[in-house]
């Protein structure tokens, strides 16, 4: 396999969860070699997180944390102690990136913080996840990925427009999709902040809050709030397109779109030309506005069909249609398959373990055939020994010190 | 000051629908120049939705949602169904460093604009392509929108709430997280042609983006062979996490406890009430069994509070609260204002406002010319026709009498 984008760069990190994490994990991936540091008591704590095999909890075999840790080496160092403080500058003298979701104090307050490192090694580009930012009156708050997509604003939009606000709450989208925006956000402000330095030759802290990823996710709701005023309350929302799930035989469709040439093409497959002479669906705004007496009729159509059935027929119209895939159905996806989309790890104690591969195709510089995630303190010899140049004899005795 | 990221990069830009327009605002953000490459039979879809309203013939310059998406790009037209028009991109791409495209499959190769003949008169070149299903494979050719992305990705069967039929997403999300991916292969693909001079095709399949931040459900069935349904707000880390009603007009609070030791402290901020005691909530287990009841005596404590009344004091605490904030509390957030959040932008079609700031580098003085405002549809005519590609006044004008420029 040709080289990673980042091949020859090096990053640090000391994070847990999941921004943190998946920003190193990304940068591992683009073909950066990464080194984890975890606390030798317990470590990440993702580790006690799921899925596991059969419900059986195990520090090495949480699925969440293998995929957000493929492709590290993992030391474990305490930053209790004033030699794991060392060892930690030691290594971020050498490394192009330190990525680290610690408080905004903790560095600082350990004489680690950015202003430190960077007399150390001005070529640093570190990298600070945090769920509100370094300054600020929120910057001590604690966020996970719930609390971030309320105060990030996205919480009543996800629920969609509702006609009684007490029955349907606002609403989390499914998984740990604002934790993984806010990593891939702050990847971006990394790799930026990398090529900022080819142009300055100098590296530079990125500080950066996930209530600002998230919140950014709505900048078209806030222009338009500045600009017209609007503020869409989670009743009157304006349905700007017709969009919705349909009931099929199996489960559920999903279909989205009625510009006219789609509308034309949507009333020729159903077979329903008079539908073309109703007036309640003149145009697209009409068909917006008259979604509720729509659907059912669309309905007619999908219900004695399967989801997939469903799904095909209309795409070969040329129609936005999708069925609602189950995990099952996810992973024997035929597209997925013909792309090599899902990868395999062998990971020690677990076997082969097949996962999402890469999020994109980078004909050049692909991302790169995942390692197995580590176990904590795995490399802690590699690492110590091999590039501090720790002699071997005295890693028994940190581990007796509780350094490593 | 230190440079921007991508200063001295130029994008051509033909992307015209959400996920498209994202990821190029980010390279504008970051220093690059980009311009649009629209027509009156192409334009950026975004410029036919004003005030909330899908227009047939908009006036292209007044919409906010194109604004805030666009804001700082370039914009000439081009037919590009015409053997001049398609000549013409090709002179300009020349004359680029990187190529942005989110038209359906096929429609670059008609153009004689794809990666395999750019990459002969721009052996350099980076190309991104981003697509529902992807360049390749049996469904290449679907049509897809963030909400069937939300669909086939699984995605969709793992949101919504508890107990009830999946729901259409409020936030076109498969939208927000594909042009955060192709941003960052864009940047990586960038350092790469800097350090050795190559240039490369980025295929960016939305699915794909998608699944790759959906790994939960997934490996939930793969490591114990079943699946879950949505979860609505909760998660199945840990317990409490939900939100929960409050004091107010459809107000709301966001509580997570992660851990025993934010247990301890929510318990002692309530008081140490007599239901927290007792082994049903003794655990983490123990808490997510009982999930339910427990989310019951916390719904009970918050409805007589408002949610910023319970955030401050959860967040002394130490625990993780926050209300559900709305467009117009965000508007006002202390926070957000504090770190610089909203820039103030002038654009005379629509008149004064202020814009979210992308998140790079908050909490320092934003750096001139990053937030000018959006282009008018063509304004850069004369920029792209006379000045980059060298055409005289007259020649652009015959252009545009034969509706190349146009």
């Amino acid at each position: 396999m040709a080289k990673g984008a980042l091949s020859g760069l090096t990053v640090l990190e000391y994070a847990q969860g999941i921004p943190g994490p998946y920003c190193a994990r990304m940068l591992g991936s683009l073909g950066a070699e990464v080194i984890k540091v975890e606390d030798p008591a317990g470590g990440d704590m993702a580790r006690t997180w799921g899925p596991f095999p059969d419900h059986n909890p195990h520090p090495d075999q949480s699925g969440l944390f293998i995929y957000l840790n493929l492709n590290k080496k993992g030391i474990s160092l305490s930053f209790k102690t004033a030699t794991g403080r060392r060892l930690f500058k030691e290594l971020a003298q050498q490394v192009d990136f330190l990525i680290e979701s610690t408080p905004p104090s903790f560095l600082p307050r350990r004489g680690l913080g950015y202003t430190a490192l960077r007399k150390l090694n001005p070529q640093l580009i570190m990298t600070s996840i945090t769920p509100f930012g370094q300054t600020g009156p929120y910057r001590d708050w604690k966020a996970d990925d719930l609390v971030s997509t309320h105060i990030g604003g996205l919480g009543y939009a996800f629920s969609g427009p509702v006609t009684d606000p007490e029955a349907v709450p606002p609403l989390k989208v499914g998984g740990h999709q604002a934790d993984f925006a806010t990593a891939v956000t702050a990847t971006i402000d990394t790799l930026a902040a990398l090529n900022e330095r080819r142009l300055s030759g100098q590296g530079s802290h990125v500080d950066f809050g996930a209530m600002e990823a998230l919140a950014a996710v709505r900048k078209g709701e806030l222009a338009a709030y500045s600009f017209e005023g609007t503020v869409t309350s989670r009743t009157q929302t304006i349905l700007r397109r017709t969009t919705g799930l349909l009931k099929c035989r199996d489960g559920f469709v999903q279909m989205h779109g009625t510009t006219e040439r789609e509308w034309q093409g949507l009333v020729a497959a159903m077979a329903r030309p008079e539908l073309l002479q109703d007036e309640r669906f003149k145009n697209e705004n009409l068909r917006s506005e008259n979604w509720g007496v729509l659907k059912p009729i669309i309905e007619e159509w999908t219900a004695p069909r399967t989801k997939h059935e469903a799904a095909r027929t209309m795409q070969a119209a040329h129609l936005a249609f999708a069925p609602i895939n189950t995990p099952p159905e996810v992973l024997a996806s035929e597209q997925l398959a013909a792309r090599g989309f899902f990868v395999e790890v062998n990971q020690p104690g677990l076997g082969r373990l097949k996962l999402p591969g890469a999020p994109f195709k980078l004909s050049a510089t692909p991302w790169q055939a995942p390692l197995p995630a580590p176990t904590l303190g795995q490399h802690n010899q590699e690492i110590l020994c091999g590039r501090l140049g720790l002699p071997k004899g005295e890693l028994p005795g940190l581990r007796a010190a509780g350094v490593i | 000051m230190s440079p921007l990221p991508l200063d001295g990069i130029r994008v051509a830009d033909f992307t015209r629908i959400q996920a498209g327009p994202l990821a190029t605002h980010w390279l504008v953000i970051l220093g690059a120049e980009v311009i649009k490459i629209e027509s009156l039979k192409a334009m950026d879809l975004s410029r036919r939705t004003v005030q909330g309203r899908r227009e047939d013939n908009p006036d292209p310059n007044k919409s906010t949602g194109f604004m805030a998406t666009n804001a700082g790009k370039k914009s000439c037209t081009l037919n590009l169904t015409t053997p001049r028009g398609q000549e013409l991109a090709r002179e300009l791409i020349q004359k680029c460093d990187i190529v942005a495209e989110n038209y359906a499959t096929g429609v670059m190769e008609r153009f004689g604009l794809d990666y395999q003949s750019l990459k002969k008169i721009k052996p350099d070149l980076i190309m991104v392509s981003t697509s529902g299903p992807g360049r390749t494979g049996p469904e290449k050719d679907d049509v897809a929108y963030a909400p069937t992305i939300h669909a086939n990705s699984g995605l969709a069967h793992i949101s919504g709430h508890p107990g009830q039929n999946p729901i259409s997403l409020g936030i076109m999300w498969s939208d927000v997280i594909t042009p955060l991916n192709a941003a960052c292969a864009i940047l990586a693909a960038v350092y790469h042609r800097a350090m050795t001079g190559q240039g490369q095709h980025i295929d960016v399949s939305m699915t794909e983006a998608t699944v790759s931040l959906t790994p939960e459900p997934l490996l939930e069935y793969l490591m114990t062979g079943s699946f879950s349904e949505a979860l609505g707000n909760r998660d199945y880390r840990y317990a409490p996490s939900n939100i929960y009603r409050c004091r107010g007009d459809d107000a709301w609070v966001a509580i997570s406890v992660s851990s025993e030791e934010e247990w301890k402290a929510l318990c002692r901020a309530l008081g140490h009430p007599a239901w927290a005691k007792g082994p049903k909530f003794a655990d983490n287990y123990s808490r997510r069994q009982n999930e339910k009841e427990l989310d019951r005596h916390i719904g009970e404590w918050t409805k007589t509070k408002t949610p910023q009344e319970i955030t401050r004091l959860l967040q002394a605490a130490g625990v993780a609260a926050g209300p559900t904030l709305a467009v117009d509390q965000l508007f006002r957030d202390p926070q957000l204002n504090e770190r610089g959040f909203f820039v103030p932008i002038e654009y005379e079609p629509i008149g004064k406002g202020f814009m979210a700031r992308m998140p790079y580098k908050l909490g320092q003085p934003n750096p001139p010319g990053q937030y000018l405002p959006p282009a008018r549809l063509g304004e850069h005519n004369p920029y792209v026709f006379g000045q980059l590609l060298g055409l005289s006044g007259e020649e652009i004008e015959n252009l545009v009498q034969d509706q190349i420029i146009y």
